[in-house]
């Protein structure tokens, strides 16, 4: 799951930025609102952590410009506990909050939440077959016992799980697994789709070629 | 409701139509018996006129003792339709009733008693020698006082002589009272009976009287329909004046529903003033700009709190959110080592950002310490620019110190703390080789201290905001430069609290000079030297 985090606070950014990624999310940050702007509106973010007090284009400001284009789940930071702040971000069209300062587990949970419903599934657990994945722990299970994946495999995993039925283009995995720092080999993703189908069975992702891939319902 | 206005009006109002009413009664009450007992008075006088008058023109006669007064025979002969005082139909004729009882006889007859007019026989002082003895008959031929109304009770009169007998009376047995008249003429009250004493020829005494007890009571009656009618009238103004003031009140009422309605979350709320009455609209007026000084003062106290919670929380969720990444799996050395570089950076600007607020406040309460002492304000700015000079150097600034030393009354620490955060701001804002100019002046009886810079400038709407609580031009630049936003805030309150002024002139692109004035102290040794060169 890609992620963008626009606060303008350097500390506190580098913490989230760290925590996120230490979850298994790519995480890109912007400094400030016009940058985080720019880049929620080219890249396919999952979600947006967005701090409301930023420098030059404010969270609301962003938040009234994005809304026109995107749908992106957005998670709104304030320092501030007036409920005015916070009910003018859900106005504008944001879709959670947090006040600061505030626990980064809660962080990671209610944007993995967020991400879920996003993607039309209200439980944590998706069932394909006699593979169960659960988004809240990040545990995948094969006829009840647990399977490691990496990191990245089960980012790729739970990707197509959310969107099951759906084929997935290549830069649609680039665009949501990788942040925009990581090398994007070509051969990478074919790298982990193999190592999967190890591990979960050979049909488990199905290959559409030249298109992408796909987990069927 | 004892202390309400309403009712203390109404009493106000009771006292005054109390008071009103009882004056009005009161004088028409003694205008009336006045009226009444004039006429009547006027009518007595008027007989008693006529009776001196008959007393003067009665004849000479000898000198000698006659029959004494009141005996009958003293009448003349009745004439035929004669009408007299006292007399009603159906009665005996004046001269032939019985006399009166000789203990109802006024006193007189003693000669201790005798008190006005001359003895007897002698010249009185105004006038002939009373007839005495044969020539009192004479008195007889006194016209009787003619009857006036059927309603009225008739006249009656008396002649006293010299020596207080009486010598004649209609009707003869009427009793009457035989006192000595202070004056000439006086009118008297005895019992329901009004009389009028008047001092005739020869030292005689009229008495001419009439009952007056129809008078009294019409009097009373009177008296009574005028107190009824003050109550009811009373009774009415009270109503009519509680309704009033129940009226006068209602929008008074209505305004503090109003305000009653309005709390510290809808101070926007005003109060509706077109329909009321001119002074009230005043009123309402004074009430809503009230408000409206009430809400800026709350918006700006609420802001102020919102701007600081902010400025607090944010290094609270940088150490927060520091140290749950660091403890959420196991680091290495190095990374609890940034962790820890992290958590301080963000408690000193707690810190500072406390630091700022607690003098801010001491400023608001009256109480920031200024320790006055003569302080050189050119020693002060070499200080500053020598604590600075590193930073300039770093941003490139070139930073001067122009000027002859100025003394004034202060304290040294507040004076430099401020000069160090506009030489800051200033080296700050600064462009890459730009100026900063501390000059040092006096300006008549204030010393001058001036910060210029060669900087981008601030806008002009900004200018008057400039001075406000977390108030930043730039939030981005201010925020990489870790400025709270209440540096400029804690200049002006310490300018204030010395009784200096604090003022900025910018022009964009161009750069900015704040400027303190603060009042000035000549300077040690000038006088001293100004009179050497006088000599």
């Amino acid at each position: 799951m890609r992620l963008l985090v626009v606060e303008d606070e350097p500390d506190l950014r580098r913490a989230i930025v760290l925590a996120l990624t230490e979850e298994g999310f790519a995480v890109d940050e912007a400094e400030d609102g016009n940058v985080g702007l720019h880049k929620a509106k080219v890249w396919e973010y999952d979600a947006l952590v967005l701090d409301l007090m930023l420098p030059k284009t404010s969270g609301w400001e962003l938040l009234a410009e994005l809304r026109r284009s995107k749908t992106t789940p957005v998670l709104i930071l304030t320092a501030r506990d007036g409920v005015s702040d916070r009910v003018r971000g859900l106005n504008a069209g944001a879709d959670d909050y947090l006040v600061k300062p505030f626990s980064l587990a809660e962080l990671v949970a209610r944007l993995r939440a967020l991400i879920r419903r996003s993607a039309g599934h209200a439980q944590s657990v998706i069932d394909i077959g006699d593979v169960a994945i659960n988004l809240a722990d990040r545990t995948v299970t094969k006829e009840g016992l647990p399977v490691t994946l990496t990191g990245r495999e089960y980012a790729l995993v739970e990707l197509l799980a959310l969107h099951r039925g759906k084929l997935i283009t290549r830069t649609m995995i680039y665009d949501h697994i990788f942040g925009e720092d990581d090398d994007s080999l070509s051969n990478l993703v074919d790298v982990h789709v193999s190592h999967i189908r190890k591990k979960l069975g050979p049909e488990f992702i199905e290959t559409r070629r030249g298109q992408g891939y796909i987990i069927h319902g | 409701m004892g202390k309400s206005l309403r009712w203390r009006l109404q009493v106000w109002n009771a006292l005054i139509l109390s008071l009103v009413i009882i004056a009005f009664g009161a004088a028409f009450y003694f205008q009336l018996r006045r009226t009444t007992l004039g006429e009547i008075d006027l009518e007595l006088l008027s007989s008693a006129r006529v009776l001196e008058g008959s007393l003067r023109s009665l004849p000479p006669r000898a000198r000698g003792d006659g029959p004494p007064p009141n005996e009958p025979g003293m009448f003349p002969p009745r004439r035929p339709g004669e009408n007299r005082i006292g007399e009603r139909p159906g009665e005996l004729p004046l001269g032939d009733r019985p006399p009166a009882p000789p203990s109802e006889r006024p006193p007189g007859d003693r000669p201790g008693d005798y008190r006005f007019g001359p003895p007897r026989g002698q010249r009185g002082p105004n006038g002939p020698p009373f007839p005495t003895g044969d020539r009192l008959d004479n008195l007889l031929s006194i016209p009787g006082i003619p009857l006036r109304g059927p309603l009225d009770e008739p006249p009656y009169f008396a002649v006293f002589g010299p020596d207080g007998r009486l010598m004649r009376a209609d009707p003869p047995n009427i009793e009457i009272e035989w006192t000595v008249p202070e004056r000439p003429l006086q009118y008297r009250n005895v019992d329901s009976r009004r009389e009028v004493q008047l001092r005739g020829p020869n030292a005689t005494l009229i008495v001419v009287g009439r009952d007056i007890h129809r008078q009294i009571d019409r009097l009373s009656a009177s008296l009574v329909q005028l107190i009824t009618a003050g109550v009811a009238v009373l009774g009415l103004g009270l109503a009519g004046g509680w309704w009033m003031s129940g009226r006068a009140i209602q929008p008074i009422a209505q305004i503090s529903a109003t305000a009653s309605q309005i709390t510290a979350s809808n101070l926007s709320q005003r109060i509706d003033t077109s329909t009321m009455d001119q002074e009230l609209q005043a009123l309402g007026g004074i009430l809503n700009s009230m408000l409206l000084r009430l809400q800026d003062a709350f918006q700006q106290q609420s802001q102020f709190t919102a701007d600081a919670s902010h400025e607090l929380r944010t290094p609270l969720a940088v150490i927060l959110s520091h140290c749950e990444l660091a403890l959420n799996r196991p680091r290495s050395v190095e990374d609890f080592r940034q962790t820890i570089v992290t958590c301080q950076t963000a408690g000193l600007r707690m810190r500072t950002l406390v630091e700022d607020l607690l003098t801010l406040a001491r400023a608001d309460a009256g109480k920031l310490e200024i320790q006055n002492s003569a302080v050189d304000l050119h020693a002060i700015a070499n200080d500053v620019a020598a604590m600075l000079a590193a930073t300039a150097t770093q941003r490139q600034v070139t930073l001067n110190v122009a000027g002859n030393p100025v003394h004034c009354s202060g304290d040294a620490t507040r004076l430099s703390q401020v000069l160090t955060n506009l030489v800051s701001n200033a080296i700050h804002y600064n462009q890459t080789a730009g100026k900063v100019v501390i000059t040092i002046s006096q300006d008549g009886q204030e010393a001058v201290l001036s910060v210029r810079d060669t900087g981008c400038g601030i806008p002009a709407e900004a200018i008057p905001h400039l001075f406000d609580r977390f108030y930043r031009v730039d939030q981005a630049r201010s925020r990489q430069s870790g400025d709270s936003g209440l540096g400029l805030a804690i200049c002006k309150s310490i300018v204030d609290a010395h009784g200096g002024r604090l003022t900025v002139d910018s022009k964009l692109d161009e750069g900015s000079t704040f400027e303190v004035r603060l009042p000035a102290l000549p300077v040690p040794g000038l006088e001293a030297e100004l009179l050497a060169q006088f000599r």
